[in-house]
């Protein structure tokens, strides 16, 4: 049986098709009826529909009968579509045997793809190339083909042309992943071996994981352990997904499905860990495992300040889905009480944030996100600070260092120079440069990541007319010059506002931060006037002249409903609006006044 | 048991203008053709009979005719209406009766008429005593005009007229806005409405803006043209008694003293808004089918506009009563209301008598004159 198992993921660069072809699949293979057929049916949450990227993997299982007559069991592993997650995916790889390439073919290769075909290269896993959207008019499958050979070694001849929208190709596609894919290896009677490619949580079961059985095999009943912990849980359910949960007696080696062991948390499924048997236990858990470590952290705070206990109970609940997820109750002068949060990337942030906002029914501020910086003092101690609010004296400095990253970026030769003035802006080192094509370029640069969540990639995306693409992975720290700078507001220091900042651009950026917070803060009964400074020195000043007219002067009988409205409008404003002092700041000031590119 | 008759305010809309002006976004139609008046009048007059069959144990205090430009009407439409009203409602003796006038439409034969159908107020479109400025907002009378009608007044010893005025007309001083405050004084009104030029993104002159074809005044230049019109006004013996509005004593406009403080009215005619027991209507707005279907005997299509909560009526209540610089009384609001308005909306008040845009004193809740022109700062807090 194990023969006749394919265990497969498929790698695109958003927008390539991806969601698109898994449909068509479970389509073809009556996974799903065109009934029950919703588009996309892979992507679950709304907010990856609204998105269009995809967070949460879910595998589904096909059935198939190929040419050579006999059946087959395909097994498709989703994988999250953002740099944020790319140790998701790396994990839903290591789950895989094979993976489907799917480049555009009117785009060719973007940052995106070639970062994760890499990750499967290192995996080993056989790689199936093909050049989806023929049936678009500017297509152009042969050059994408020749620029996947060039790139990535993938025999053009071997690259399957395909349009998933009219379902153009895709038995072909079958036919390769049930041919060219090998099957899983793995012994059913060696000890149990099982990744964890994913879990969630379920307010009945508790923590579901998804996983794929590597060696032995695991069945219900059965007392397991987690690798990575050495706790131990009883399997309640396992089960396969066709694409609904299906319980089944046991899971084999090479098979991929689900489990429930009345796990109360997450956090107890980390994705990556071996699972394995208390009976047999496997000597060593299998590689590739890590802790997901936060890297951008901000300060979430409800705008109602009653609503701190709701927050803190939204907060629980999410993190039982999501273990990466990072929080700590902290205070503001200007906020209130809040949350110190961590985050996987700006992506998680903002889904997080917003399904706080949705699902929860909370109105929240963010502050700017912060990455970790680590401070050596002058005597030789270390601390790692994501707080600016907890930068230490200068004079106890003795020297900061800030993560960098290693960016990958894909654009077209027409763009190479405004895209190095872009890095070269960002206090990027350049590494090198490659061509793809005759007209289509790879730009390495060593960026600090700080500067890559600002405002970097909507630059990149104006500057280049949308046409570049960006993965990038975190290299390490390196010494910068770094100094804290401080917003006040009518000579208060507003300490949610304070920000980190390179010494070169602290003028730039703080004559930039006071403009777009002029900008930002409506007019007030007084004049505001808004300031930026290193310490006591100050660096930039601009004033919010007072308003003086806010008036209807007309209101009679005809027109008290229209009226209304608009003071209702207002009224809603308003509730946007946090109160600091006397000042009203619109509650987006917070987060976005790093934004500098975004809003010129 | 007896009944206390409910008073209302009757407002008959005339949407009818000459000419558009180019900064209004009210509903009228360039069109002034007798027959069509005509027939509209028929048609508010079916109306008005319809509601008398509906409506009962209401006294009529005051009747307002606005528009558009009701001067426009001939003095059989004004008395046909007028007549109908009475016959089908107790109209208060005393009743204050208003026509809104476009001083280019009426001369003294069609005065006396106005006069002789009951009309006692007349409150005129003066809007500037400047003819370039009147040529900006695409006004279709002149100067001129206005000086012609206020003289009629005179003769015919009518105290009780108002002028309209309108202050931050493009390319309009502090220095010509102030002289056209004091000709308007010198005309001797009973009542001032100046009003600050706002315009609806809809206006031929908001988008004469937008592509910088004219330049509005700016805001401090109208926040100052304010100041000086309360100044000027209060000092020529005129009491400020609405955001907008100034009387000598006794000559307040009665019936707009019904929207600001809540009370019921009823409005006929098409697109006219009624309200009656906490509810709002607006009837059809079209014309042609409000015409149409009341001359035909059929029921006339009115759509409801609000069917206020308690909260939304004392929002309601309190948002137009600051309108009125007297303000609101809270002990009154909260007898007629049963609720305890300083605690529901304490935080609101605190907050805006401690920004100095309110103030509270012997149980009456105002704006501070610094309140009048950031009002909705105000009562933006006060929306349900
Ligand atoms: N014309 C055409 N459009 C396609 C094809 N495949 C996908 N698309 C469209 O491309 C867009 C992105 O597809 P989707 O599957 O959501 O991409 P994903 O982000 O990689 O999952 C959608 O609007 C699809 O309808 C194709 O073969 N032809
Ligand atoms: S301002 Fe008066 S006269 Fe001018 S168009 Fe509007 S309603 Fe008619």
């Amino acid at each position: 049986m194990q023969n006749n198992i394919r265990n497969f993921s498929i790698i695109a660069h958003i927008d390539h098709g991806k969601s698109t072809l898994a449909d068509r699949l479970l389509q073809i293979t009556g996974a799903l009826s065109d009934r029950e057929m919703k588009e996309q049916f892979l992507d679950k949450m709304d907010l990856e529909r609204e998105k269009g990227i995809t967070i949460k993997l879910q595998p589904v299982r096909l059935n198939y009968q190929a040419k050579d007559g006999q059946n087959y069991i395909i097994n498709l592993i989703d994988t999250p579509g953002h740099v944020d997650f790319s140790y998701e995916v790396s994990r839903s790889l290591a789950a895989c045997e094979g993976a489907l390439l799917v480049v555009d073919a009117t785009q060719g290769i973007e940052a995106q793809t070639l970062a994760n075909v890499y990750m499967a290269m290192d995996l080993n896993l056989e790689i199936i190339g093909v050049v989806n959207k023929i049936d678009l008019p500017g297509a152009e499958p042969d050059t994408v083909k020749e620029e996947m050979e060039n790139v990535l070694g993938i025999d053009k001849n071997d690259i399957i042309p395909i349009s998933a929208k009219l379902g153009v190709g895709i038995d072909q596609v079958l036919e390769a992943i049930v041919n060219n894919i090998p099957p899983p290896a793995g012994d059913d009677d060696a000890p149990l071996q099982a990744l964890i490619f994913d879990s969630y949580f379920d307010p009945y079961k508790g923590a579901i994981c998804y996983i794929r059985v590597k060696s032995g095999q695991i069945v219900k009943g059965q007392m397991i352990k987690m690798m990575s912990s050495g706790k131990e849980f009883e399997v309640s359910d396992i089960g396969i997904l066709s694409p609904y949960m299906t319980e089944v007696e046991s899971l084999k080696s090479g098979e991929v499905g689900f489990l429930a062991a009345g796990i109360k948390n997450v956090i107890d499924t980390k994705v990556g860990d071996t699972i394995t048997g208390t009976a047999h236990p496997a000597q060593n858990p299998l590689s590739g495992y890590q802790e997901v470590k936060p890297v951008v952290f901000c300060g979430l705070y409800p705008l109602e300040n009653n609503d701190f206990e709701r927050l803190r109970e939204a907060l629980e609940k999410l993190k039982l889905n999501d273990a990466s997820l990072l929080y700590e109750p902290e205070t503001s002068d200007a906020l209130g009480f809040g949350f110190r949060c961590g985050f996987l990337g700006l992506l998680h942030l903002e889904i997080i944030k917003e399904r706080l906002e949705r699902e929860y029914n909370l109105s929240l501020l963010a502050t700017a996100p912060s990455v970790i910086y680590k401070i050596i003092l002058t005597d030789d101690s270390e601390v790692l600070v994501q707080n600016p609010n907890h930068w230490p004296a200068p004079q106890k400095i003795d020297r900061v260092l800030e993560p960098f990253v290693k960016a990958v970026i894909m654009v077209p030769n027409d763009y190479v120079g405004t895209v190095m003035e872009l890095c070269q802006e960002k206090r990027g080192q350049f590494l090198t440069l490659e061509y793809l094509t005759t007209h289509r370029v790879m730009v390495n640069y060593k960026l600090p990541l700080s500067e890559i969540l600002y405002d970097f990639f909507d630059g990149l995306k104006s500057r280049t007319r949308g046409y570049a693409s960006l993965d990038y992975e975190i290299s390490g720290y390196e010494v910068s010059d770094l100094v804290k700078m401080d917003i006040m507001l009518n000579g208060e220091i507003v300490d949610a506002l304070s920000y980190i900042v390179h010494k070169e651009k602290a003028v730039y950026r703080a004559r930039a931060v006071v403009e777009r917070l002029r900008k930002i803060i409506p007019r007030q009964m007084y004049e505001v006037v808004v300031q930026a400074g290193i310490g006591s020195r100050i660096i930039a000043r601009e004033s919010v002249k007072a308003l003086r007219k806010d008036v209807l002067a007309k209101c009679y009988g005809g027109d008290i409903t229209r009226k209304k409205k608009l003071l209702e409008k207002q009224k809603e404003g308003k509730k946007r609006m946090k109160q600091i002092g006397h000042i009203e700041v619109p509650k987006e000031a917070f987060m976005t006044v790093l934004n500098i590119e975004a809003n010129d | 048991m007896v009944i206390e008759a409910k008073p209302v305010g009757v407002y008959i809309h005339i949407p009818f203008c000459k000419n558009k002006c180019i900064y209004c976004d009210f509903y009228s139609v360039n069109n002034s053709d007798e027959h069509l008046l005509n027939d509209y009048c028929q048609a508010v007059i079916c109306e008005i009979r319809a509601a008398s069959e509906q409506l009962h144990n209401i006294l009529v205090t005051t009747i307002f005719f606005g528009g558009g430009t009701p001067s426009l009407l001939n003095s059989r439409n004004i008395k046909g209406i007028l007549d109908t009203i009475k016959d089908s409602f107790p109209v208060l003796p005393t009743a204050e009766i208003t026509v809104e006038a476009n001083p280019a439409t009426i001369d003294a034969p069609k005065m006396d008429q106005y006069l002789e159908a009951g009309v006692n107020r007349f409150s005129v479109g003066a809007q500037s005593f400047s003819d370039q400025e009147l040529s900006v907002l695409g006004r279709i009378h002149k100067a001129d005009d206005i000086l012609r009608i206020v003289e009629l007044f005179h003769k015919k010893k009518i105290k009780n007229f108002n002028l309209d005025l309108i202050y931050g007309i493009p390319g309009q001083s502090i220095k010509r806005w102030e002289a056209n405050l004091t000709k308007a004084i010198d005309c001797i009104p009973a009542h001032i409405s100046a009003y600050l030029l706002q315009l609806g993104s809809e206006t031929v002159m908001a988008r004469m803006a937008a592509q910088n074809i004219i330049e509005l005044c700016d805001e401090n230049t109208e926040a100052e043209m304010y100041e000086r019109t309360i100044d000027l006004l209060s000092g020529c013996g005129f009491r400020h008694y609405e955001l907008s509005n100034f009387s000598r004593p006794e000559f307040k406009c009665q019936h707009n003293l019904i929207y600001w403080r809540g009370e019921n009215y009823l409005g006929f005619g098409a697109g006219a808004v009624s309200y009656i027991d906490n509810r709002r209507f607006i009837n059809q707005p079209d014309l042609v089918d409000y015409i149409k279907n009341l001359t035909s005997g059929k029921k006339q299509a009115v759509e409801e506009l609000e069917n206020m909560t308690m909260k939304e009526q004392v929002s309601d209540t309190i948002i137009l009563g600051l309108r009125l610089c007297e303000g609101i009384n809270i002990n009154e609001l909260n007898q007629r209301y049963s609720i305890n308005i300083e605690k529901e909306y304490g935080k609101a008040i605190d907050n805006n008598i401690q920004k100095g845009l309110l103030n509270y004193k012997n149980g009456q809740l105002f704006l501070t004159r610094r309140g009048y022109f950031l009002s909705n700062e105000v009562l933006c807090h006060f929306i349900a």
